[in-house]
């Protein structure tokens, strides 16, 4: 008698102490292979429509985790697709990505470099752009005009060491004969080094630097948007970046992962990216790239690229 | 705990009057607390809910004149023919459009794709302009629905869009009827819906933002929404807000009602603070109160327990003075009457028993007078009849030293004196005896002044003289004392023909004594173990045809060293 008296009195406080449910539940909610999440160094306004029109279409809910190409790949646990990342970066971390079939990359030309982890999903072109307010003369005709004194302390560069589109341009900066020297001398000619695109864009349309090196596709998108900048395609030849998009080998969605790769290498999303995004087509029908396009060797990059960095830092440093 | 509770009734009393007093206490406090918050939370549940269902009605009957704005249109043959490129006149179409739309321009814009995208003709006051992907956005989910097909913006002004493909009788599409809704719209839509304070936020069915009342805290809102919902399936927060939700079923959105609990987590800390302080006083103020309370209802009983307990070891002068007229006070007085009637029924019992002693001893003093007195007249007659002496005289002065000392109060004399009894004695049995026997009295000066019970010796000399001497011719008899371990041992010996050993088993056993027997010798010792205790007494030897020694064993107390007679119980 007396414990049951004592269980109804704890059963009365218990009642009492419990929480109203303050929420509803959520009814429909995806299951978990109906998820996707994707790690991605493009801007918002360049995933979005396409994280959203793949998930319109598809049912799959899709998660973006966004930040620096470095950061993201220290840690990739969760991650089912790469999306955005230079191709030459994805070459030289392929030991984490999962070998994909051809059959993925059936539609895309055979101009466009490939890799065996790798799919290419846009080319961007190396362009130059600059503040017409501050550089009136004299405008920079292509890559070799930036290592010239003039323009000392006057260029915008995004960090190398976080930006893979900077690394790109070393890599092309420092071919040929007296690689060391072109860097010195670039190195000399810099500003500061900052964090990503947009800044190196922000900081010459607000008159910091007086031009950078950006991908086409930010400085068409900054320019729509009605930054006054001008945009130069280097005329001694215009290197053509490749875009690639992987699959982790640990990705706990991979076959979300493939139908969102087939997706993107899709028509509707190529031409979608070529016309909203300024981005080139990977496919055999719609690929198109401007004169004197130069084709960006990712597989040689990759290679190359942590002797290039140690060289550039080495310069960096001594530069005062 | 249990057996610290058994252990004593104070105790009991604490944890009985500690759980009726804390226990209620508690639960009110606990309970009251839980029960304003979930009543406060309910209520405010059914608000939310009433909101949420507000906005709804007002986002379907949006939802709604779209769809009938938009099937009207797509059946119009102006608006066919046009897409078609039947005509080019848009005047009528426009008619036509301003017409259909009347109902929905407030709440929306309407707009009139090509199939190759281009914006044909607009309900906004701007000129028609933009050009859609028609494989792409809202014109590919417009072209793949049977229906109104929505879709939401990408940020920017742009809150959603719902289209529906204009086609062909074989299916092809001819146009597209594209309705934009705004933020601003939305704004003025819900704003007549809202009743209280809160927070709106549209999601669509894969959770993305559509509409935030607040636009900037939208955006941050929905991103931890979508990640919460995904990562456990409900909107239960950190507890900053909560959050309330209705879908709406035509568009599968989400309507989140946001906003701030009834009590904060500020003012719920301080309920819980408050809560946590009142328990701990309450514990505090029971604890004092039940010892208090314990203590006050068992003292007196303690005090009647330690009083027993002094009675159990023999202290019955302890009382209990309780000054209370209640069943504690009645029951001290009636321990205390007990007490006190215990007592002296003791002291009674004692007296009495003192009281028999000493007639038991002066009973067995006078069993001594008769029987010498007997023999006395009876010697006295002879000597008498047969001589006609003088000696009668001395006989019956002898006797009547010997009458008065057994009369006389006194119920302990010094050996002097006694021995002087025991001369008188002696000359009345030489007389009686013929000479006999001779007696001698061999006691040293020291032991002149002890003090002995009186009449005490004669029965030993007279059972020396009767059972030992008596039929001889040269019969002697010695009194002799001496000092033994503190005790004075006088002794009578004859030489006798000694006692038989069952009268001498009776003489040093006085429980086999049999009545009648060796009565004399028996008195003294009764007297002297009455006297003195177990340890004193009479004690007999004999060697049958030597002789025989009767010993009597007294303390050794001396007249100068006590007035007061001598009882030692030794």
């Amino acid at each position: 008698m007396r414990r049951m008296m004592i269980l109804v009195l704890l059963a009365a406080l218990l009642c009492g102490c419990s929480a109203v449910d303050n929420s509803d539940a959520v009814a429909d909610v995806p299951a978990q292979n109906q998820r996707l999440t994707v790690f991605t160094c493009l801007e918002a306004q360049v995933y979005t429509p396409l994280v959203r029109e793949f998930q319109e279409r598809t049912g799959i809910y899709v998660e973006v985790r966004s930040g620096s190409a470095g950061e993201l790949m220290e840690n990739l646990e969760g991650c089912d697709v790469l999306l955005g990342w230079e191709a030459d970066q994805l070459e030289a971390d392929a030991e984490k990505l999962r070998t994909l079939d051809r059959e993925l990359s059936g539609n895309v030309s055979s101009l466009c470099p490939q890799g065996e982890v790798w799919v290419p999903v846009s080319i961007r072109a190396m362009v130059i752009v600059y503040n017409p307010k501050l550089v009136r003369q004299n405008p920079p005709a292509d890559l070799e005009s930036l290592l010239q004194s003039p323009w000392a302390g006057k260029i915008a560069f995004a960090d190398p060491g976080k930006n893979a589109f900077s690394r790109s341009v070393l890599q092309v900066l420092s071919r040929g004969e007296n690689g060391p020297e072109r860097l010195r001398r670039f190195a000399g000619n810099l500003n500061a080094l900052l964090a990503d695109t947009e800044e190196v864009i922000r900081s010459v349309a607000d008159g910091s630097c007086c031009l950078g090196v950006v991908p086409e596709d930010a400085a068409r998108l900054w320019v729509d948007s009605g930054l006054d900048l001008t945009v130069v395609y280097p005329q001694s030849g215009v290197w053509m970046l490749t875009e690639g998009a992987a699959i982790p080998k640990n990705a706990p969605h991979p076959e979300n992962a493939r139908a969102f790769l087939t997706f993107l290498l899709g028509e509707n999303a190529q031409s979608y990216g070529k016309t909203n995004l300024f981005r080139d087509s990977v496919l055999k029908k719609s690929v198109e790239f401007p004169e004197k396009a130069l084709i960006y060797d990712p597989v040689s990059a990759a290679s190359d690229r942590d002797a290039l960095m140690e060289q550039w830092q080495q310069i960096w440093e001594e530069e005062p | 705990m249990m057996r610290w509770i058994r252990r004593s009734f104070q105790n009991r009393i604490f944890a009985s009057v500690l759980l009726v007093t804390l226990i209620p206490l508690l639960l009110c406090n606990v309970l009251m607390l839980q029960i304003q918050v979930r009543r406060s939370e309910e209520a405010q549940l059914a608000d939310a809910r009433e909101q949420l269902e507000l906005f709804q009605i007002s986002l379907e009957q949006l939802c709604a004149t779209a769809d009938q704005v938009t099937r009207k249109l797509s059946g119009s043959t102006v608006v066919r023919s046009t897409l078609r490129g039947d005509t080019e006149e848009s005047r009528i179409l426009y008619q036509v459009l301003f017409r259909e739309t009347q109902d929905l321009r407030q709440s929306a814009q309407v707009d009139i794709y090509l199939k190759n995208g281009v914006c044909g003709y607009t309900t906004a006051a701007t000129l028609p302009a933009g050009q859609l992907d028609p494989d792409w956005g809202i014109l590919y989910a417009a072209s793949h629905a049977q229906g109104l097909a929505y879709r939401a913006g990408l940020g920017g002004d742009t809150a959603f869009q719902a289209a529906r493909a204009v086609r062909s009788y074989d299916g092809g599409i001819l146009g597209y009827l594209v309705v934009t809704v705004t933020q601003e719209n939305l704004d003025t839509l819900f704003r007549a819906d809202y009743a209280m304070s809160g927070e709106l936020l549209v999601l669509d069915r894969a959770w993305e933002l559509v509409y935030g009342s607040r636009p900037a805290t939208a955006a941050s809102a929905a991103r931890e929404l979508r990640g919460r919902i995904l990562d456990t399936g409900d909107l239960k927060g950190s507890g900053d807000y909560r959050y309330f939700l209705l879908q709406e079923p035509q568009t599968g959105y989400h309507l989140i009602w946001k906003q701030s609990p009834v009590f904060g987590a500020g003012v719920m800390r301080t309920f819980y603070s408050i809560s946590v302080f009142t328990g701990v006083m309450s514990v505090v103020l029971c604890l004092l109160y039940s010892w208090w309370l314990s203590s006050f209802l068992s003292k007196p009983v303690h005090r009647m327990d330690r009083a027993m307990k002094r009675v159990r070891e023999g202290d019955l002068s302890v009382r209990v003075e309780l000054d209370r007229e209640d069943e504690l006070g009645r029951l001290a007085a009636s321990f205390n009457r007990m007490t006190e009637e215990y007592q002296n029924n003791l002291v009674r019992s004692v007296q009495r028993q003192k009281e028999l002693n000493d007639t038991q001893i002066r009973m067995m003093q006078a069993q001594l007078n008769p029987h010498f007195l007997y023999n006395t007249l009876d010697s006295m007659k002879w000597l008498g009849v047969t001589n006609h002496v003088p000696q009668i005289a001395e006989l019956a002065t002898d006797l009547a030293t010997i009458l008065r000392a057994s009369i006389s109060e006194e119920e302990f004399v010094t050996l002097e004196q006694e021995l002087e009894l025991i001369d008188r004695y002696l000359e009345i049995q030489y007389i009686r005896f013929a000479d006999r026997f001779t007696c001698e009295i061999d006691i040293g000066e020291e032991f002149q002044h002890c003090l002995v019970p009186k009449l005490a010796l004669e029965p030993l000399v007279e059972n020396a003289i009767i059972h030992g001497v008596a039929d001889q011719s040269d019969g002697y008899i010695k009194l002799t004392a001496r000092e033994d371990t503190g005790a004075l041992v006088l002794e009578v010996r004859d030489n006798g023909c000694g006692i038989p050993p069952e009268a001498l088993e009776q003489i040093n056993d006085p429980d086999k004594r049999l009545p009648g027997s060796h009565l004399g010798l028996y008195n003294v010792d009764r007297i002297a173990k009455l006297h003195f205790g177990p340890g004193y007494g009479v004690h007999a030897e004999s060697v049958s045809g030597v002789g025989s020694c009767v010993s009597l064993r007294i303390p050794l107390n001396r007249k100068e060293e006590t007035d007061a007679e001598p009882i030692d119980r030794g």
